[in-house]
């Protein structure tokens, strides 16, 4: 609860030497403290954004804590969602957070949702909180946490990063604006280059989400000037912060004077996202890995092109395969040099799991160059054909 | 030609006293810009989304005087920034947001606002960030 009474707050013997620094400190103080242990909040994501901000809120004693992620631990996630270790590989992300979060704190409440956030289950989940901080990572369920947020009149602590750059503000805060008023609409799917090209430093999501904890912690003590209306922007490879003034779009659909979104809507299609069933059916072949495999060792004339970017190749490649990629494919420049390659010849085509070489294969396609994904890419050969070649 | 005549005399002067107090001398420098349509240069900066579609460049300089004219030269400069800054019909995208220094255009003058020699343009998309595919 914010703004609680705080006669009715004891704090332990135990958690007095445990919260000593905030103790002395007299924008916390006794009376802080006890703010943050009547607070509840919900961590949508244990990923990047959440590892680091769920630790700090458990360490500074904020008194429950929601952890809401429907995934299992990763190797690939440990680079930078430094809540989870080595050994709960494989195991359910909130179990393993929680568990972290105990081991530093006992005197904090976690309550698990071991679920993805949908439009069915948003508003259950999070009417119990005092306030929201989005650490998800895709435009959809950032639609979905921002309208959950303004129908409950709960804040939410925002934050998000792409290769070296984050942002991070306060929305729906005393009055102020929401992500629609930032946002509109979200890039339709495939028009920015999605995180398989993207990628990020371990690092940036630490510093990000550690700012999105900030915020949340000065929320509960009140008082303290927030991001509420300013954009923070970070440049970890520059090394510099800028911000940009926020400010609330009367016209939002949402939070503006003429609201049309009162209830949550359908987030998938409103990012443009259609169910594969319905989507359109590809243009061209696939292929597994044992059959590529067949076919190259069977000496055919085969080209199997490689559409991944060059420092992916640097790590592991299929022997014969020819590197180009998806990006010259998609500004036309590699065309002629592919289809000189290809001449008459059977065209395979991989990336790293599938999904580049089926949009190579569909630009290719209008270009009257046909050929076969490889299902799986990279990591199905890996896996299947030759585990020397490392996955990433 | 005189100590007296010296048409650099004040500035001698100047630079001397300057110095024996300590205190570097820093000569004001006038910008020339013809007094009609005149052409300057405003530094645009470039989120890193789209670097990848201006060689990789994080700012550049270009010419105008409104937001239109800066982005119509980078679209031109650019060609395959256009479908990610426009849609098909030439409005600005929803989600790519322009702001002269710290304020958004929409609470401006939109793609008429003008801009001058130190004001700093920048390009924000909006990003989603995270998981691998």
């Amino acid at each position: 609860m914010l703004n609680p009474n705080l006669d009715e707050i004891q704090l332990e013997p135990a958690e007095y030497e445990r919260y000593s620094r905030h103790l002395i400190l007299p924008e916390v103080g006794l009376a802080g403290q006890k703010k943050l242990k009547a607070a509840s909040v919900l961590c949508v994501g244990t990923g990047g954004l959440g590892s680091p901000l769920a630790l700090y809120l458990a360490a500074a004693g904020v008194g429950r804590i929601g952890l809401v992620d429907f995934d299992v631990v990763d190797a690939s996630n440990l680079q930078r969602q430094i809540i989870h270790s080595t050994s709960w590989i494989g195991k359910p992300k909130v179990d393993s957070a929680k568990h972290r979060l105990l081991e530093i704190n006992p005197y904090v409440q976690v309550d698990i949702h071991e679920t993805a956030l949908t439009s069915e289950n948003a508003l259950e989940i999070a009417k119990d909180y005092d306030l929201i901080i989005d650490g998800t990572d895709n435009f959809p369920t950032r639609y979905l946490v921002n309208d959950t947020c303004v129908l409950l009149g709960k804040p939410n602590v925002y934050g998000s990063i792409f290769r070296f750059e984050g942002q991070a503000t306060v929305f729906n805060y005393q009055d102020g604006p929401c992500y629609r008023c930032l946002y509109p609409e979200p890039p339709p799917p495939g028009l920015v280059p999605s995180c398989a090209e993207g990628g990020v430093l371990g690092i940036l999501p630490g510093v990000i989400g550690v700012i999105q904890a900030t915020e949340a912690v000065k929320i509960i003590l009140g008082d303290a000037p927030t991001l509420s209306g300013r954009l923070l922007l970070y440049d970890a490879w520059g090394m510099k912060f800028r911000e940009l003034k926020l400010r609330k779009n009367p016209e939002c659909p949402i939070c503006g004077t003429h609201r049309t979104i009162t209830q949550l809507i359908d987030y998938q299609e409103f990012c443009g996202i259609t169910p594969p069933s319905q989507a359109e059916k590809p243009t061209f072949a696939e292929g597994t890995v044992q059959e590529l495999q067949q076919r190259l060792s069977s000496g055919k004339d085969l080209i199997l092109l490689d559409v991944r970017n060059p420092h992916e190749y640097e790590i592991g490649h299929i022997p014969g395969s020819h590197l180009v990629p998806l990006s010259a494919i998609e500004d036309g420049s590699a065309i002629p040099q592919i289809r000189e390659l290809v001449n008459g010849s059977e065209l395979w085509v991989h990336c790293k799991s599938g999904m580049r070489s089926a949009k190579a294969l569909g630009i290719l396609a209008e270009q009257g160059i046909h050929g076969t994904n490889v299902k799986g890419g990279i990591l199905a050969w890996s896996e299947e054909i030759d585990p020397t070649v490392p996955k990433y | 030609m005189t100590w007296g005549s010296c048409p650099l005399k004040s500035v001698i002067i100047e630079v001397i006293t300057l110095i024996s107090l300590g205190i570097p001398y820093i000569p004001q420098i006038q910008v020339a810009l013809t007094p009609q349509g005149r052409i300057m240069t405003v530094k645009v900066v470039i989120p890193t989304p789209l670097r990848r579609y201006t060689a990789n460049q994080e700012f550049l300089e270009l010419e105008g005087s409104t937001i239109d004219q800066l982005l119509n030269q980078l679209t031109t400069e650019y060609g395959d920034l256009k479908k990610h800054l426009y849609t098909a019909d030439g409005t600005l995208r929803n989600f790519v947001n322009v702001y002269v220094n710290d304020e958004d255009i929409r609470h401006l003058q939109k793609g008429d606002t003008p801009v001058s020699a130190n004001d700093v343009v920048s390009i924000v998309p909006s990003i989603a960030g995270g998981r691998n595919a």
